[in-house]
């Protein structure tokens, strides 16, 4: 029966959209700080917010900044 | 009123859980009760006892900005939603540690270790968190050892950074052992692991160099090639041409790992630290998860006994008593001073709220104590046989399962002719006997429960998934753990000469990294070639440090309670620093002193020069045994001695406070107030 699978696929679509528009941030925002990722977007959102004077650099740029900051010093993580 | 009467509710249902347990010894009892007295015990003592901190004790206030908010860079200052810094600063503390301790803590039986795990979290592991997540929300995100100088002096500070050292150094050595112990002899599981190296590499230049910043494609990209990687051991392990190329003796697997480490420590952050530690996030909240679940969906029955005969001290996984070697043994699922490094990390520049902290930093530590819970149920699901034929040392043993059966039935468990050859072979091992070190215990117990839950068959591929998920994470502190203790080191160097200060100064790098390195490696060549297993010896002096680490905390967390005027509640760390200091002072001498050649480092050189002076034991082998007693001696009694000092400097500052001889003045950032709507 197509019909029920159909109908399956699209209650289990629905699903997934309530729970995403549930979530506190969107899941891929969600996934990066969990796992303490750099964020590329949030970070220019925030220097156009706080900073519009300063230059935006590019996302290499940031990155490479992001790993010195992160693992730059001290321990992050335990046993 | 209904909301009383849930609590209420709850409160039975936990108190009523415990009855269970505390009734139905020497019964088999299903897992559910166990579950269900930790989850009642942490909701009742998250409601009402960190509420308490978090009001009366902390007075957390959400109209005072957090660093996050007032020094947002969008870097490591980021406001973050409550409920996914949880999870990140879950992710960030949880590791081998809870899995492990709980599995070799089973030999007292599951109820002792589940007793110390769920009632330690609530009164001295959560509380030892919470209070120095707050600290150093308080100063702008300050590590520890920078609270401890500012609050106590400077030779306090130095002290605390010369403990994490040494720490660092015993906890990498017994971790990397942990690994060496499941990877010996298995050529499924070298090979998953050895993929892991060209996986991260592939992820690493991913993200930097092709599509740069793309970590979450590189991540999801990693995670599928780790899943080939594991089915296609399978087909390595059972080839007779590739077998051979990755089956290693344990000594080969070690000086691998040392190699590892020294280049994962030397290689930039981008090519093999960044991308395996992703890997081992994803791979370490999904497989939990995937436990908990299983562990739900199934409620298997528990066939260890609640209390086993070796609460005497006469077991064969480690020596000594129940107390105080249950308290050491289970570190980090009931408290871990590791846990004060993390707390005073990343996680206190991303707080949002002040009253945040009380989630992330209490409900985070009860979330670990619950994993801890999950490994002694994984545990307690072998049969007892099965069990202390995989823990026990090949020297008590035998070389044959025959002789494991005999000398298991001496202990009063039973193991039937050909289950470990059954067992090993349904895992895909050649043998399954004297694995110490947890890792495969643990992972026979996840295997039963996964492919009771999930889908019988799947035994030998579930084994080398947990095999493969505990090395991972393991791996990954082994390489940021050398990367940490490198820049210690470096630190501490700088104070000697200058120029070895600078953390990107080449030469200085690779002396600093060869020096952390020549380290642990050392204490785990020694590990590997113990004929009691390493351990025996090694995973004690661990529980013993990482607690002494936490002493160092709760003092630093009192001095922050006392010169902010809070003497009054100083009972809430000083109670958990006392019985954290007697346990593992207690613990420290006996594994010094003690007269039984088992447990006491000084007694065991003495037989082994006996030994030789009858010319039972090659002098040479002799010699470099009781050199290794010493310096485990030596080791424990420095890590004595630093905390003592710690604790009689903090005590000082205390009278000198309590006696209005200091003014009562804490370094905290000042008060300014949030932009954010109420």
């Amino acid at each position: 029966m197509p019909g029920k699978a159909a109908r399956l696929t699209a209650s289990l679509a629905g699903a997934w959209h309530a729970l995403v528009a549930r979530l506190p941030v969107p899941p891929a925002r969600l996934l990066r700080q969990v796992a303490g990722m750099p964020d590329y977007a949030a970070f220019v959102e925030h220097l156009r917010r706080c900073h519009p004077e300063r230059t935006v650099p590019s996302e290499r740029d940031y990155f490479d900044a992001f790993l010195r900051a992160r693992y730059g010093d001290g321990p992050s993580r335990c046993c | 009123m209904p909301q009383k009467l849930a609590w209420f509710v709850l409160a039975a249902a936990g108190a009523g859980a415990w009855g269970v347990l505390a009734l139905h010894r020497g019964e088999t009892i299903s897992a559910a009760w166990l579950v269900l007295a930790a989850v009642g015990t942490y909701l009742v003592a998250y409601r009402f006892y960190s509420r308490f901190l978090a009001e009366r004790v902390f007075e957390l206030n959400d109209r005072r900005a957090t660093p996050a908010e007032r020094l947002a860079n969008g870097r490591d200052f980021v406001p973050t939603s409550r409920w996914v810094l949880f999870g990140h600063h879950f992710a960030a503390i949880a590791g081998a540690g809870p899995l492990v301790g709980p599995v070799l803590a089973a030999q007292f039986g599951y109820l002792p270790g589940t007793i110390w795990i769920v009632f330690g979290v609530v009164l001295a592991g959560a509380v030892q968190d919470f209070i120095i997540l707050f600290g150093s929300m308080r100063r702008d995100g300050k590590s520890l050892g920078q609270m401890a100088k500012e609050e106590t002096g400077p030779v306090t500070g130095l002290l605390a950074m010369v403990a994490v050292l040494a720490i660092m150094v015993i906890l990498l050595a017994v971790l990397a052992l942990v690994v060496v112990n499941a990877l010996k002899d298995s050529p499924w599981g070298v090979f998953t692991i050895l993929c892991t190296i060209p996986i991260a590499l592939l992820m690493g230049f991913w993200m930097k160099v092709w599509r740069p910043g793309r970590t979450i494609e590189a991540s999801l990209g990693g995670v599928a090639l780790l899943m080939l990687a594991l089915v296609g051991g399978r087909h390595v392990a059972e080839s007779p041409t590739l077998a051979p190329w990755f089956t290693h003796s344990g000594l080969t697997i070690a000086y691998g790992m040392i190699a590892y480490g020294f280049l994962a420590s030397v290689l930039p952050v981008w090519m093999l630290l960044c991308p395996r530690d992703y890997l081992s996030t994803f791979m370490k909240i999904g497989t939990i998860l995937l436990l908990a679940l299983g562990i739900l969906l199934l409620l298997p029955p528990l066939k260890m006994p609640a209390v086993t005969p070796f609460i005497d001290g006469s077991g064969p996984v480690f020596a000594g008593k129940l107390f105080p070697f249950a308290f050491i043994t289970i570190a980090c699922g009931a408290i871990s001073g590791f846990h004060a490094l993390v707390a005073s990390g990343t996680t206190p520049k991303m707080l949002t709220r002040e009253s945040d902290a009380r989630l992330i930093g209490y409900g985070g530590m009860l979330m670990e104590s619950f994993v801890a819970v999950m490994a002694m149920c994984a545990a307690a699901v072998l049969d007892p046989g099965v069990y202390f034929a995989m823990n026990a040392p090949l020297a008590t043993l035998g070389g044959s399962a025959e002789s494991a059966a005999e000398v298991i039935r001496t202990w009063g468990f039973s193991l039937a002719p050909g289950q470990m050859d059954a067992l090993a072979a349904a895992v895909g091992e050649k043998t399954l006997l004297a694995r110490t070190g947890g890792a495969p215990s643990l992972a026979v117990g996840m295997a039963q429960i996964f492919s009771g839950a999930f889908g019988q068959g799947l035994m030998a591929l579930w084994y080398h998934f947990a095999i493969m998920f505990e090395a991972l994470f393991i791996l990954t502190t082994v390489d940021t753990g050398t990367r940490v203790g490198r820049f210690m080191l470096q630190e501490l160097a700088g104070h000697l000469w200058a120029p070895l200060g600078r953390t990107s100064w080449y030469p200085s790098i690779v002396f600093a990294s060869a020096l952390v390195v020549a380290g642990w490696g050392y204490f785990l060549v020694q590990g590997v070639l113990d004929p009691l297993g390493g351990i025996n010896s090694l995973w004690p002096l661990f529980g013993i440090s990482n607690q002494l680490l936490a002493a160092v905390a709760l003092c630093v967390g009192t001095t922050i309670l006392i010169k902010a005027g809070k003497a009054r509640y100083a009972w809430i760390t000083l109670l958990p620093l006392a019985w954290v200091l007697v346990v593992t002072l207690t613990a420290g001498w006996q594994k010094v002193f003690a007269d039984d050649p088992r447990l006491g480092f000084l007694a065991h050189a003495a037989v082994t020069a006996e030994q030789i002076a009858a010319g039972a034991m090659d002098p040479e082998r002799g010699a470099r045994l009781i050199f290794n007693d010493r310096l485990d001696a030596a080791v424990a009694v420095v890590f004595m001695v630093v905390t003592l000092l710690v604790v009689l400097a903090s005590a000082r500052e205390w009278v000198l406070v309590l006696t209005r001889r200091k003014p009562a003045v804490v370094k905290e950032s000042p008060f300014v107030e949030t932009a954010y709507a109420g």
